[in-house]
């Protein structure tokens, strides 16, 4: 079973794409040459693309962040242990971090944080409504970024900032500019990976209750659903962090004309 | 900012922009001092800020272009002096533009003290005939004193309200204009404290809210909440006096009289005086300006043309490209 392709995977095949039709036709002759060149093209996107914007986006979300504050994030995101790691070493806030089954990807970002010294809080998904009143500011990361600012994030991203634009709390949504695609989405669905159901099924805690739904694959009017992304719209988000500085998500579309122009042109994703 | 490029002896295009930077910087340090401050009235220092980041980018993107460092700097003082051309022509672009929106018969809301605001009014008054509305503008009577010597001078009927009052009148206002201290990324504005609340009871009684700025105010700002505002003044900020003009016309003008000494030997205040006296114990907070985001916006008119509070992103970017 293959896994949905990514955004991010088609923005940077498209990358390649660019590059292999820029080049020498006269170099046909000499496959070695022609496979160093694209080599050397695709580290410098890697380069340019997520190592450099990481840092510059590390830079600009770390001038929003002030002593004092209590940040909330949601699973986990490399970029956003990136960014609190080194906002830490200058001021002093403490970290909410939000998770939810069946993944529990944010324990090792606790691990992570806490090794540094950064006050945490852990919670899941379910207390969220309890901690949000004192939560100041809420950074969440990306898996990509919608044309008109929506975000498709890891599952449970929308309720979280759902429930901070309720408590009127600011939501940044971190994310490198490669990440942003050319597609609008309505929808969460549309898509969207599937997980493994039979993890749902499991309850680590109480073995027991793993028992309950065992059966759920004879049942007929029985289905369990695993979704992986959800879609986050941006009305939600106050500003994106890119690279290029904090944005608003108006602006996604104008970001995708300047910096990915081969897929701006493109009307098939 | 100009003159700064005439008179340089540096050789090099860092040396020049290092002395820009110093030269601003000392701007900046002028805008803050205590006693010029006062002048300034406390609120330009995000324009000017902005202004000068702008200016810095505008002439440096030549420097690519030009080889010679002689020729570089003759056109940098041309562009800078266009700069500044543009800067002051803007207003009257601004005005032109924006006082089609003023229809005849309406009564247009305003605040604060804007020489932008004040040339769209005025343009507007030659050819239509409309009435003002404007706030006090508590601590500095920036609107009461705008009402008294601009747009009356103007012949445009005015009439001053408390700024608590705003939402009062509201409902009989056709639309709000007012200017800006700055213009930040998502298209919100920074501008005097009570624009924020004027923005949300216009947005609640489906009034337009209209801002005039020029383009120089653009700034790299993103504040996400008030309290995320670059910091102004703070000596200005905490000195706020009350006074109960009830009281003073009521007792015939004896504001800021020393309170007597009663029988007991206590002194006695806030009585016949229209100055109330805070004792330390109470914190006064008075904020000179104030975040109004961009969802209480409904267009921008600026000397790059009339734009959504979304565009403005879109100018930032090609602007600092």
């Amino acid at each position: 079973q293959c896994r949905v392709h990514s955004v991010t995977m088609g923005n940077a095949f498209s990358f390649l794409k660019l590059a292999v039709a820029n080049l020498d036709r006269d170099m046909e002759s000499n496959p070695d040459e022609v496979k160093s060149i694209l080599i050397e093209s695709i580290d410098a996107y890697i380069q340019e693309r997520i190592q450099f914007a990481d840092v510059a986006i590390c830079k600009h979300a770390s001038s929003k962040i002030i002593d004092g504050d209590v940040i909330l994030t949601y699973a986990r995101s490399e970029l956003m242990e990136g960014i609190l790691l080194g906002a830490s070493q200058t001021k002093k806030f403490r970290v909410i971090l939000v998770d939810s089954r069946p993944l529990l990807e944010a324990k090792k970002m606790l691990d992570t944080l806490t090794k540094a010294g950064i006050e945490c809080t852990y919670i899941l998904l379910n207390s969220l409504s309890y901690v949000m009143k004192e939560v100041t500011k809420v950074f969440l990361g990306a898996s990509a970024l919608m044309r008109d600012g929506s975000i498709l994030s890891r599952v449970g991203t929308a309720s979280v900032a759902l429930m901070a634009k309720s408590y009127n709390v600011p939501v940044l949504v971190c994310c490198e500019t490669y990440k942003i695609s050319n597609r609008v989405q309505l929808e969460s669905i549309t898509g969207n990976e599937l997980g493994n159901p039979d993890e749902l099924m499991e309850n680590p805690n109480n073995p027991a209750d793993s028992e309950a739904l065992k059966g759920w694959k004879d049942a007929d009017n029985l289905r369990l659903l695993n979704l992986l992304y959800d879609l986050t719209p941006s009305e939600f988000v106050s500003g994106i962090v890119t690279e290029m500085g904090i944005l608003p998500p108006t602006s996604v579309a104008v970001l995708l004309r300047e910096m990915n122009p081969q897929e701006s042109g493109s009307s098939l994703s | 900012l100009v003159c700064v490029i005439q008179r340089t002896e540096s050789e090099t295009m860092m040396g020049l922009q290092m002395e820009l930077k110093q030269a601003s910087e000392q701007m900046m340090e002028f805008a803050n001092d205590p006693m010029n401050s006062i002048m300034l009235g406390g609120r330009s220092h995000i324009a000017l800020a902005s202004g000068c980041e702008l200016f810095m980018k505008y002439i440096t993107r030549c420097f690519l272009e030009l080889p010679d460092f002689n020729a570089c700097i003759a056109q940098i003082i041309s562009r800078g002096q266009r700069f500044s051309n543009i800067s002051i022509a803007a207003r009257d672009r601004i005005a032109t533009t924006g006082r089609a929106f003023v229809r005849p018969g309406a009564t247009v809301l305003t605040h604060g003290w804007s020489s932008v605001v004040s040339s769209l009014l005025i343009q507007a008054a030659a050819e239509t005939h409309f009435e003002i509305v404007i706030l006090e503008g508590r601590p500095d009577a920036s609107g009461a004193k705008a009402a008294a010597n601009v747009y009356s001078k103007a012949g445009i009927p005015t009439t001053v309200v408390l700024d608590s009052a705003m939402a009062y009148v509201m409902e009989r206002v056709d639309m709000v204009i007012v200017g800006a201290e700055g213009v930040v990324e998502n298209g919100g504005i920074i501008n005097k404290i009570g624009t924020y609340t004027m923005a949300i009871a216009a947005k609640e009684l489906g009034k337009p809210f209209y801002v005039a700025a020029e383009s120089f105010k653009f700034a790299r700002l993103y504040p996400l909440n008030q309290s995320d505002l670059p910091s102004l003044g703070e000596h200005v900020k905490s000195k706020l006096s009350f006074v109960d003009t009830a009281c003073w016309i009521a007792t015939g003008g004896a504001v800021g009289k020393k309170p007597t000494e009663t029988d007991n030997g206590k002194s006695k205040q806030n009585v016949m005086d229209g100055l109330v006296s805070m004792p330390p114990e109470v914190k006064v907070e008075n904020p000179l300006c104030d975040y109004t985001p961009a969802k209480y916006i409904t267009l921008l008119f600026t000397d790059l043309g009339v734009l959504t509070p979304s565009a403005v992103s879109d100018e930032l970017i090609s602007l600092y490209q």
